[in-house]
């Protein structure tokens, strides 16, 4: 029931302003009841500590004969923390809104608020059913959403190309399930056979950009900062909660090991990028990777609770940096307060994030810990470099406002640590930790005196014109692909001629005479 | 007052009586309300059971006539279906006038539903054969208009069709005597083929298919999409009443394997073909062949699932087709083409048709939140279960459909700079299709929504309902 009436004040939110929108455009209240209604969601998230786990079961799917699964939402301690950093991330967007160029834009504010509550329900998701069907939903509403800001047909293209990973990566979870089916087990949270662990893993990899590593859609729209932040935001927790979930007993393939090497390679390449790219908004994809791959090497360690840790960092950490937007000197150095919570120092966030249950090959760290490091470090200057509208000029209801959707995501960034999960507050593994900050503070100081750390252009960040490795995959994949064009039009031209009925009869002797054979 | 006068015999005199009307509007409004009224009646109205008007006054729906000498016998198990049947044409009827077929379509329509009900309460069942094959005839004119010159498409179907009768009648034929000497392995052989034969020529299985992407490009995708719904259908509900009638057929060792093997050939070709396709129409052919191999799929899973997950298929299917052949109606009347190159940008111009046509098409490759996703999802893991490989070329044709959709899509969002968003097509047609979409999304979220309708439908197959 709390979930349901977290999900209904959302919604009901979000349709009060489109009505209020289309019957009373002149309405000057629109943001006050965006921000009530977020508000009331984020307040309404605490109480769901009262009684966790807390169950929401919608009406089976019928007939059960052929449903073993219908859509059921559980807020435990793994997805309790995601669905508080996506109503406090709604909440920020809403206050950071007042000092935007577009404001009042009440369509993006009923747009931020659905994203939430989709957000909410799929980070809930308490089987793969569920989490498909949530994931969809959140992949239409990013498609429609950027259909409808962007003008260039070849930023339309990628938009499509975009929508066509993210739904393969839903196959890839759906295929987890049948293969599941064949084992004799209906695939579930829980427990899992270890032959649809692989894909599970490649599903949200997939989703995330990670598995294989990948920026379909690189440019972003105009709807960057706000309702744009959300959107990334909000499907990368929907996409993160998968690698919570995924029953380390399932993780037993020999592909395994492989598998780590490639998302700790992916995620050395995204962290230095992100720490040498100049324009934050562009580098996003890059810190949403970056920590994303940690988030998933959390998984491979059999440590859930690390991998969440790393998805709030991403979420809180990321939304409170990509939603600054105006200039301050004391704000900026607020935002290094997630620096901290990002540190994997006793008592953040992070604390737990390299904690592991299994053994793993020592070489990782000198992999894994640079990566850590080149996110903070990166974190550090985009914290500090951006370009951002000065605060002053800004009215007195802008400067009261603003800072408060600053300050609740930092605080919430540092409260998880303490209160996420049962497990947080812990002291975790220290010394990573302090030689991780401890080697941050060096490269940030060492930035500015060494030129090979110092970005000329952030070249990178467009669309490539040379021809790469991914350029020869490329290729083969369009080989092929006009390989069985020209194959499937080879037969259809026959079997559409006039000589096709003949074709056909042959076919049909044949198939006659295998089925007769087949049949004594 | 009995059945077969209410639903074979008053839908024929409507197809004489909707010729009448000049305005389209009117034609669509009567023949949906009497569409639906005969599917409500068959919902309601109990047959050979008296029916107290009032104290003095009582009234009973026998369930038989006789004709010539053979039986027409709807029974109160058949109802459900009747009424599905019915249900559903009404949905196609309201939306012809949209689609600009309307006083075509209807009259057309109700004859060719008169005949094929006809095919499946005919006793004995041989001469459903001969009933089929008229209500093909009939569908002649509607797929090609008297004043068009026949393509090689509609001569293609209507010898694909007519091959199928002489199959079948062989079959019956040597089925009787399977009946009296069932140990005869020869004589068994030679009517199981006999009968494979007759309904792969039926339900247009590979590679006895390329009547519909030909046709496809020469009709009304409207009137394509009616046949290309409601024969299947019938042909399938047909397939289904041999099964139940005959124990060695459906104890057959081999059955399940063809089924299954029949139902990934059309998806995996239907799929595949439907990624290469530069044509709408095509495509939208080449996913109906992909609808009739779940529907052979659901089949194969009779002996876990029984019937429920093919009837599950059934109104999905059929709504996801409405909305496709309107929206495609709808751009080939303002567009007078369906050529991707004539495609760009028509999101733009036609948001909601288009939206519509790329909903239907995401639905039948079976998308997540979609109407077709349920029991595409639910039939894949019978599969699944039974061989993983088999689900895979399942699954490769499922994606085959996706990238047409996506290549639709690719092509339609394509547009120039300065394009503005327009709302084109008519009211009707956009309101039409909204709803439709509506009922997609809904059906795709809570496919429970269905289920008192179809708990009903197996009854009428009394050997295959469990």
């Amino acid at each position: 029931m709390l979930i349901l009436i977290t999900i209904i004040i959302l919604f009901l939110s979000a349709l009060a302003l489109l009505l209020l929108r289309l019957l009373n455009p002149d309405f000057r209240f629109s943001w006050l009841l965006a921000t009530a209604g977020a508000f009331m969601a984020w307040l309404s998230i605490f109480f769901w500590h009262l009684d966790m786990p807390l169950v929401l079961t919608l009406p089976s799917w019928q007939p059960t004969t052929l449903f073993t699964n219908s859509p059921v939402f559980l807020a435990d301690q793994l997805s309790w923390p995601y669905a508080f950093s996506l109503a406090t991330l709604a909440l920020g967007t809403m206050f950071t809104a007042v000092a935007r160029e577009n404001f009042p834009s009440p369509p993006a504010w009923a747009g931020v608020l659905t994203l939430s509550g989709v957000g909410i329900l799929a980070v809930l998701a308490d089987n793969p059913l569920t989490l498909v069907l949530t994931w969809t939903a959140i992949d239409l509403a990013e498609f429609i959403t950027f259909l409808g800001s962007v003008r260039k047909k070849e930023l339309r293209e990628r938009i499509v190309i975009s929508f066509t990973t993210r739904v393969l990566g839903s196959a890839f979870l759906l295929w987890a399930g049948l293969v599941s089916a064949a084992e004799g087990t209906s695939l579930n949270f829980v427990a899992a056979p270890k032959e649809a662990g692989v894909y599970m893993l490649i599903a949200a990899g997939l989703r995330l950009g990670i598995l294989p590593m990948h920026l379909p859609f690189r440019t972003e729209s105009a709807l960057r900062r706000g309702y744009g932040t959300m959107l990334r935001l909000t499907s990368a927790a929907t996409s993160l909660i998968l690698f919570a979930r995924i029953p380390f007993s399932s993780l037993q393939s020999p592909l395994i090991p492989y598998i780590f090497g490639l998302v700790a390679l992916a995620a050395l390449y995204s962290s230095w990028i992100w720490f040498r790219a100049t324009k934050t908004l562009d580098a996003r994809p890059y810190w949403v990777l970056g920590m994303g791959a940690l988030s998933l090497i959390a998984t491979l360690r059999a440590n859930p609770a690390g991998s969440v840790a790393w998805g709030i960092a991403l979420i809180l950490g990321g939304g409170v940096l990509f939603l600054s937007s105006v200039q301050s000197k004391w704000l900026s150095r607020l935002l290094w307060l997630s620096l901290i919570a990002m540190s994997t120092l006793p008592m953040t966030l992070t604390a737990t994030g390299w904690g592991s249950k299994v053994a793993s090959w020592w070489g990782f760290w000198f992999i894994l810990l640079p990566t850590q490091i080149f996110l903070l470090a990166g974190y550090f200057r985009h914290a500090n470099r951006q370009e951002k509208a000065t605060y002053k000029p800004q009215n007195f209801f802008t400067r009261l406002i603003y800072p408060l959707g600053i300050i609740i995501m930092l605080l919430s960034l540092l409260l998880l640590g303490f209160w996420g999960w049962q497990g947080a507050a812990s002291i975790g593994i220290w010394q990573l930790g302090l030689v991780a900050s401890t080697l941050t503070i060096l490269l940030i100081w060492l930035r500015p005196r060494i030129r090979f750390l110092n970005p000329r252009e952030a070249h990178w960040l467009k669309p490539s014109t040379t021809a790469g490795g991914m350029n020869y995959i490329n290729n083969a994949f369009w080989s092929f692909y006009y390989f069985l064009r020209n194959l499937a039009r080879q037969i259809s031209n026959i079997l559409e001629s006039d000589g096709g009925l003949l074709w056909a009869l042959l076919f049909i002797i044949l198939f006659a005479s295998l089925l007769s054979g087949g049949i004594r | 007052m009995n059945a077969p006068l209410i639903w074979i015999g008053f839908p024929l005199i409507l197809a004489i009586i909707l010729w009448i009307p000049r305005r389209a509007n009117i034609t669509a409004l009567l023949g949906g309300l009497s569409s639906l009224i005969l599917a409500g009646v068959a919902w309601l109205l109990p047959i050979d059971t008296a029916i107290r008007l009032s104290s003095n006054l009582s009234i009973k729906i026998s369930s038989s006539i006789a004709i010539l000498g053979r039986q027409i016998t709807i029974s109160p198990t058949d109802q459900p279906l009747i009424s599905l049947l019915f249900g559903l044409a009404s949905l196609w009827f309201f939306g012809a006038s949209a689609a600009g077929i309307a006083r075509r379509l209807i009259p057309l329509g109700y004859g060719i539903i008169a005949l094929l009900i006809a095919s499946l309460s005919v006793e004995p069942f041989l001469y459903a054969a001969l009933l089929i094959q008229t209500a093909i005839l009939i569908a002649i004119p509607l797929l090609s208009p008297p004043e068009q010159r026949p393509g090689r498409g509609i001569i293609r179907f209507l010898i694909y069709q007519t091959l199928a009768m002489p199959f079948i009648l062989s079959a019956g034929w040597l089925m009787a005597g399977v009946e009296s000497s069932p140990g005869d392995i020869e004589l068994l052989t030679q009517s199981a083929t006999l009968l494979a034969l007759g309904f792969a020529f039926l339900l247009a299985i590979f590679p006895l298919y390329s009547w519909i992407p030909l046709l496809m490009e020469e009709a009304s995708p409207y009137a394509m999409g009616f046949i290309l719904w409601l024969l299947p259908s019938v042909t399938l509900l047909f397939a289904i009443s041999f099964l139940d009638r005959y124990t060695w057929l459906r104890e057959f060792d081999q059955l399940n394997n063809a089924l299954r093997s029949a139902g990934l050939l059309m998806v995996t070709t239907g799929g595949i073909w439907a990624a290469f396709q530069h044509h709408l129409g095509r495509i939208m052919g080449y996913a109906t062949i992909v609808n009739t191999g779940f529907s052979l799929l659901a089949l194969s899973l009779f002996p876990d699932y029984k019937l429920s997950a093919f009837f599950l298929l059934m109104i999905p299917q059929a709504l996801g087709l409405i909305v496709w052949s309107l929206a495609l109606s709808v751009v080939k009347m303002r567009e007078n083409s369906l050529i991707y190159k004539e495609m760009r940008g028509m999101l733009q111009r036609y948001p909601i048709i288009i939206i519509g046509l790329i909903i239907a098409h995401f639905s039948a490759s079976g998308l997540p939140l979609m109407a077709n996703f349920p029991p595409i999802l639910a039939i894949w893991e019978g599969v699944a279960r039974q061989t993983l490989i088999a689900a895979f070329w399942l699954g490769l044709g499922l994606a085959g459909l996706f990238t047409g959709a996506i290549r639709s899509l690719a092509i339609m969002v394509r547009s120039p700079e300065d394009q503005l968003w327009e709302l084109n097509g008519s009211l009707l047609q956009n309101i039409l299709i909204g709803i439709g979409i509506f009922f997609i999304l809904i059906l795709g979220f809570f496919p429970q929504l269905i289920h008192p309708i179809l708990t009903t439908l197996p009854a009428a197959f009394a050997h295959l309902s469990g």
